[in-house]
């Protein structure tokens, strides 16, 4: 009797412990904590242009196409199954994916499209309207079927859409902006909560039309500015993936068995930007001495650890980027000779730095100022916080600044801006404005590289109106075994497949 | 009317003056000072015909006088206005962070006053001893270190080494303890400080002599007729200190992700966002008034011979 009742305890417990294992396997979820240094800006996914939106645009929303992966630059199928470009690139004909439903239930559709990109018509003051500047109207042919149409050539459409998340029609014809409290789209995750400054959840879209099977459970979007916080929160593992974290910390997780370095050229680079309608800039002797006089190797060598001396404005990654050009090479004493020869009469000039948008601008700043005094070019450093360097530089009061382009799939945004309407008043020559004006109007990507590439091969023979320093990474600590994303030099990574493997 | 009384309602009164003349000096300082709010709102290369559009549209091209008298009227009717940034209503956000803001100030200042307050009381009768030593290195240890490496010193040890408590986070006990202690190292410095100062003080005063000579026991001395006469002292400090902490922690909001009112307000300063720092200077300063009332109305208990006139 005693050995039976002992059998049958031994038998229970085993019983509970199988269970239990069981019920732990069930319970388990996965939760991705995603962190980065810049905060949602807001959930309305048109009116924005924070980095950290872009990100999380991701999780909640499809858009017509999405970049390939491979490349970066050429497009996929997303919500648009096809589309046919007219000839003169003035209209776009997209078929729509059918069977799609908003996290709502409502059917996704061609009113969808019109919705979401006629609100650029209507609504002036969103901030990626001014993508959309060309926009025409959207003409629905039948619920599938959606012509986008603009009143000049438009090369860019396919790359704007990649960035334009799809909204549903009827939810947003009855709530406007109020949508956005509680945000709806197609994505792999719906909306939990957001919480100002601190973080947002999504939770996982069982239902969505992509393949889910590895799609986490929840996601959860950090807002931490401080690095130091984002390098403490991966090795306790309470975070899974942190953004915007430099080379110089790497030596620090290395000695952590759970976290792992995703390194990758990023599409932004650092230029030193020159006032070329002022004496001495005007003089491309000085110019030259400058762009020689800059140890570039250093600055990626010793205080980035990492990244490319760059060959041009185009960066590595982008389109029209030529492999085939030779970045130039720091040589002091012909930099020196050319100062001599230039018409520079020793005045100090001024080198504004912003605060916070390059990794180790002082750093950088005072390499860039140590070489130009070698060569016999007396500079002095201004760092400024961020809307003051915004406020001198559109003022032209300055005489160079340090700048980082951070670009998204096509150049010709930034181009259109800094060359063609020089917002930044460097006194960009009449031509290159018409070059940049053209290209944009190229409807043959071929013709359009060529293109792309005279406007650099001219800035770089000219050292005008910008001399580009170099490419910088992105680098992101994560917990070992997370697989799934997809990482983008524009660094907007596709993260809804972030999941950590069985 | 009862003086006590008749003295609430004028400092209540002053205190209206006080924020209205916050309100006219922050308008005109973020008015003052380089940088345009859309600018800002927009991406770095956006064209001048993009900015002076945004510009109309959110008012920012209207003569200043308009655009402040705009902004008290909404006051008044107990609109704060809407941020240029966030687009929404500034009193909505600022009451998600007041929460957060509130309960690290008052854990912040009870520990800072458990810590600092019998610390100050011990050194000041033990003045010349070792222990006034240690008491005072402690003192000066807090008003000389950094509190950002401080904060940043505590993750390192109780988060990444002991793994005992989240390096940052809202919302739990165990998410307030670290910069809680943060914040209560640094604020106990200067209360333990004056704490010790005041009693060397009242403890060479003649009454305290007086009272001796009678032949009542030292500690009853102390806690019962010296420590009072601090107590009026320190309580401005500690009301300073509660009402500068309820401005904000920038430091300890940013290394523990803490979400108050400090973070919020360096967001909105850099942001340009007008509309959301006026309002915060504005909430700040209403607290800021408050607490000044509630000390000023705890001396006249404390110190009898403190009138309302």
């Amino acid at each position: 009797m005693k050995r039976f009742i002992n059998v049958t305890i031994l038998l229970v417990l085993l019983t509970l412990m199988l269970v239990s294992s069981c019920l732990v396997g069930f319970a388990k979820e996965q939760v991705i904590t995603f962190a980065r240094a810049y905060d949602i800006q807001l959930m309305d996914p048109n009116d924005n242009f924070s980095p950290a939106n872009n990100i999380l645009e991701y999780l909640l929303y499809d858009r017509l196409v999405d970049f390939d992966p491979e490349t970066g630059i050429d497009f996929i199928p997303a919500l648009a199954t096809e589309w046919k470009i007219s000839p003169d690139a003035k209209e776009y004909t997209f078929k729509l994916r059918k069977g799609i439903r908003f996290h709502n239930g409502e059917p996704f559709n061609a009113e969808c499209v019109k919705v979401t990109l006629e609100r650029f018509l209507h609504e002036k003051a969103l901030r990626r309207g001014m993508l959309w500047t060309d926009l025409k109207e959207v003409e629905i042919v039948d619920d599938y079927t959606v012509i986008v149409k603009f009143s000049e050539i438009n090369v860019m459409c396919l790359t704007t859409l990649a960035s334009t998340p799809m909204l549903p029609a009827k939810a947003f014809k009855e709530k406007g902006v109020a949508l956005f409290d509680n945000p709806i789209g197609t994505g792999a995750f719906t909306f939990g909560y957001w919480k100002h400054g601190q973080d947002a959840l999504f939770n996982k879209n069982p239902d969505y039309w992509r393949e889910s099977a590895n799609v986490a459970d929840k996601f959860i979007f950090l807002t931490l500015p401080e690095p130091s916080t984002r390098l403490s929160g991966v090795l306790t593992g309470e975070i899974s993936i942190s953004d915007y974290m430099t080379a110089d910390q790497i030596p620090l997780i290395e000695s952590s068995p759970n976290v792992e370095v995703v390194r990758g050229l990023a599409w932004d680079q650092v230029y030193l930007a020159l006032k070329t309608d002022i004496p001495p800039f005007t003089d491309i002797k000085f110019r030259q001495a400058i762009a020689l006089a800059i140890d570039n190797e250093g600055i990626i060598k010793n205080i980035m650890r990492g990244g490319r001396v760059a060959t041009g404005f185009i960066p590595k990654g982008m389109l029209g980027f030529d492999d085939s050009l030779v970045p130039l090479k720091q040589d002091v004493e012909k930099a020196k000779q050319l100062v001599k020869e230039s018409i520079y009469d020793g005045r100090t000039l001024n080198l504004m730095v912003p605060m916070g948008w390059i990794p180790f601008e002082k750093e950088v700043a005072q390499i860039i100022q140590s070489g130009l005094k070698e060569v016999g070019i007396n500079v002095e450093l201004e760092i400024l916080e961020s809307s003051t360097f915004k406020e001198k530089r559109a003022a032209g009061k300055y005489d160079m600044f340090l700048n980082e382009d951070q670009h998204m799939g096509d150049i010709d945004f930034v181009l259109q801006r800094i060359l063609a309407a020089d917002v930044h008043k460097m006194g960009v020559s009449p031509e290159l404005k018409m070059l940049v004006l053209d290209q944009r109007r190229e409807v043959d990507i071929q013709k359009r590289i060529a293109m792309l590439r005279k406007i650099e091969s001219i800035m770089n023979a000219d050292f005008a109106p910008l001399i580009t320093l170099y490419q910088f990474e992105y680098v992101l600590f994560q917990q070992k075994g997370i697989t799934g994303v997809k990482y983008y030099g524009s660094k907007t990574h596709d993260v809804r497949y972030a999941h950590y493997e069985e | 009317m009862n003086k006590r009384y008749k003295y609430i309602i004028n400092r209540i009164l002053w205190g209206f003056v006080v924020l209205w003349g916050v309100s006219l000096i922050s308008f005109g300082i973020l008015h003052l000072a380089p940088g345009d709010p859309a600018r800002l709102l927009l991406p770095a290369t956006a064209t001048w015909e993009e900015i002076n559009n945004l510009r109309e549209i959110l008012g920012l091209n209207k003569p200043l006088h308009i655009q402040y008298l705009v902004y008290i009227r909404g006051v008044i009717k107990g609109d704060l206005g809407t941020s240029l940034f966030y687009k929404k209503p500034n009193l909505d956000l600022i009451k998600e962070r007041l929460p957060a803001t509130l309960i690290l100030s008052i854990a912040a200042i009870l520990t800072a006053i458990l810590i600092s307050i019998p610390l100050g009381l011990i050194a000041g009768v033990k003045q010349g001893t070792f222990i006034d030593v240690l008491v005072m290195f402690f003192a000066i240890l807090g008003q000389s270190m950094s509190i950002v490496w401080f904060a940043i010193f505590l993750v390192f040890v109780f988060s990444v080494k002991l793994r005992l408590l989240p390096s940052f986070g809202y919302g739990s006990f165990r998410t307030l303890i670290l910069p809680t202690v943060a914040l209560a190292f640094e604020q106990s410095a200067l209360i333990t400080r004056l704490t010790r100062t005041g009693m060397i003080d009242v403890l060479s005063e003649d009454y305290i002599l007086a009272i001796r000579a009678k032949g009542i026991k030292e500690s009853k001395v102390v806690t019962r007729y010296a420590f009072k006469n601090v107590l009026i002292t320190v309580t401005t400090i500690i009301g300073l200190t509660f009402a500068g902490l309820m401005g904000g922690q920038l430091a300890c909001e940013t290394i523990f992700v803490w979400p108050g009112i400090g973070s919020l307000s360096i967001s909105a300063i850099s942001q340009r966002d007008f509309p959301l720092v006026q309002s915060i200077m504005l909430v700040v300063s209403a607290f800021f008034v408050l607490i000044n009332l509630a000390v000023d109305i705890l001396y006249t208990f404390l110190d009898p011979r403190l009138r309302y006139d």
